[in-house]
């Protein structure tokens, strides 16, 4: 790149210049300026589009006037957490407590779902506790 | 499948998750060939993004094979290779029509205020299952995907799908204009495309700013630009202020977000600080590092005294491609350079910490889901 690196303390200088690759020196060239062009549906766009029925519960923003066109059907709200996440979902997106709310509920279900392991983890020991103890007293 | 999923901050594991199918009649299923592990990535694995649900899957950098099409899709079979933007477009509302394809409103039903729908990027932005996996579900399939070069191999245009494009607009939305100066303020992979992008659009000089000396080192090699690395100096804008004889850089773009560390502390906006503070007066200042939750301390007062032009957004990917992907068949962009490390999926939680760590001169982690393709 026919950078000449010089360490001289904190930072390293180049000769003014830089590498000298300016292919994209004209603004308006650039692929995105101006940053909003004449409206115009992407050509390969679908021409008609159907809305995904969603096979789970998937939460939406208060005000939105109709349903977005695609959904995942990944990790629907459940249990305690859901619960949090469907009150975060009543208030809208503007105010700090649908934010603080959404990451409460991240952090309960964290803690839930470790809960959940060590318990399937102790009823397993425990299980396997009062197996070997029955096969002592035979 | 296996795929890879979150169980808290820190916690990720490969599991097996049932097979994405396909839900929309404009939908693929992608054969996963490419996933790179994105600095965004990391906001999500330290629990930092709302709504981010235990058992999701990360990753919105991937390219793969279309492996079955739905219904109504007109411009890809199977076996077609594709690279896939990580916003999820529908081409065809108020935003996507002028461009934004960022911004589209028919894909992401959690917020209007955030993103489009994004790939494996929590449920604000949607909760689509990411790309970190061995399938993964493509919506709208005729807008986002762009079909890889016979010629060409998945590596060589895999960050078409996000931080090339992003450096890209990160840059441009600064309006550099010939000979100007411009501070870029994180030297990740953003940050070193956006440098690149910087000396395409004609800068006379490119700072970057970052902590890690492989980081620096990799920038000055790979891009030739001046360095500075905050950790070794008291007060980095007045460094960068000297730097550029006491005026400030006509430019300064925020490719590191809301996570920085050392003197930059999570959630904080200090190298958005530190860019309205390094910029000069009337100067432009990009935003492309990342902020969630969507809040901070901002020097507002500054930026306004100083009449700055402030200009961010997501990046509008598909805008950018055809012309990048001209810049990469043309040698003036060698992406695929920055990929330092290879893992298969079964390594991800090491790729991860590996790439949190930033340790053995990691610049960009990538994951093979099925070996090389």
């Amino acid at each position: 790149m026919g950078a000449t690196d010089r360490d001289d303390g904190p930072h390293h200088h180049l000769p003014p210049g830089g590498p000298g690759r300016r292919d994209d020196v004209d603004l308006t060239a650039r692929p995105g300026v101006p940053m909003e062009h004449v409206p115009e549906p992407f050509p390969t766009a679908p021409e008609r589009v159907v809305v995904q029925r969603p096979r789970v519960e998937v939460l939406q923003i208060p005000g939105r006037k109709k349903p977005v066109w695609v959904v995942s059907n990944a990790q629907p709200p459940r249990g305690l957490a859901g619960r949090l996440r469907r009150r975060a979902f009543a208030i809208p997106e503007h105010h700090a407590e649908h934010w603080m709310l959404l990451l409460a509920a991240d952090r309960l279900e964290v803690r839930l779902s470790r809960a959940k392991r060590w318990l399937g983890f102790a009823a397993g020991a425990l299980a396997v506790a009062v197996l070997l103890r029955a096969i002592e007293k035979r | 499948m296996r795929a890879l999923a979150y169980f808290g901050p820190g916690k990720v594991k490969v599991v097996k998750k049932p097979d994405p199918r396909i839900e929309h009649p404009q939908d693929v299923i992608l054969k996963v060939t490419r996933a790179a592990i994105c600095g965004s990535d990391l906001h999500l694995l330290h629990g930092l993004v709302p709504d981010t649900r235990v058992g999701c899957t990360f990753g919105h950098e991937f390219t793969g094979v279309v492996e079955d099409a739905g219904r109504d899709v007109k411009t890809l079979k199977r076996g077609d290779r594709v690279v896939v933007p990580f916003n999820i477009a529908c081409g065809r509302c108020f935003f996507c029509e002028r461009g934004l394809f960022g911004n589209c409103e028919n894909t992401n039903p959690a917020s209007n205020d955030i993103a489009s729908g994004v790939y494996g990027y929590s449920h604000s932005t949607g909760g689509f299952e990411g790309g970190q996996a061995e399938y993964v579900r493509v919506p709208f399939a005729d807008v986002g995907p762009t079909k890889i070069p016979d010629d060409m191999h998945d590596e060589e245009v895999l960050f078409l799908s996000d931080i090339l494009p992003t450096g890209y607009q990160a840059a441009e939305m600064g309006e550099i204009k010939k000979g100007e100066t411009v501070v870029v303020f994180g030297s990740g992979p953003v940050g070193l495309f956006a440098q690149l992008s910087a000396w395409l659009m004609g800068a006379g000089r490119v700072i970057a700013v970052d902590r890690v000396p492989e980081r620096l080192a990799f920038a000055r090699e790979y891009n030739g630009v001046e360095t500075l690395n905050f950790d070794e100096v008291e007060d980095p804008v007045m460094v960068l202020r000297e730097m550029t004889g006491g005026r400030g850089a006509d430019v300064c773009i925020d490719a590191v977000g809301m996570e920085a560390e050392g003197k930059l502390e999570a959630g904080a906006a200090t190298a958005l600080a530190w860019c309205i503070q390094t910029a000069r007066k009337g100067g432009n200042v990009s935003i492309v590092g990342v902020y969630a939750p969507p809040w901070n301390l901002v020097p507002i007062g500054t930026a306004m005294n100083k009449g700055l032009t402030l200009r961010m957004n997501q990046c509008n990917v598909k805008r950018y491609v055809p012309h990048l992907l001209k810049h990469i068949r043309e040698g003036r962009i060698d992406a695929r350079r920055i990929i330092t490390h290879r893992f298969p999926l079964a390594r991800a939680p090491e790729a991860y910490r590996l790439f949190e760590k930033r340790t053995q001169g990691c610049i960009k982690c990538v994951l093979l889901p099925h070996g090389e393709a």
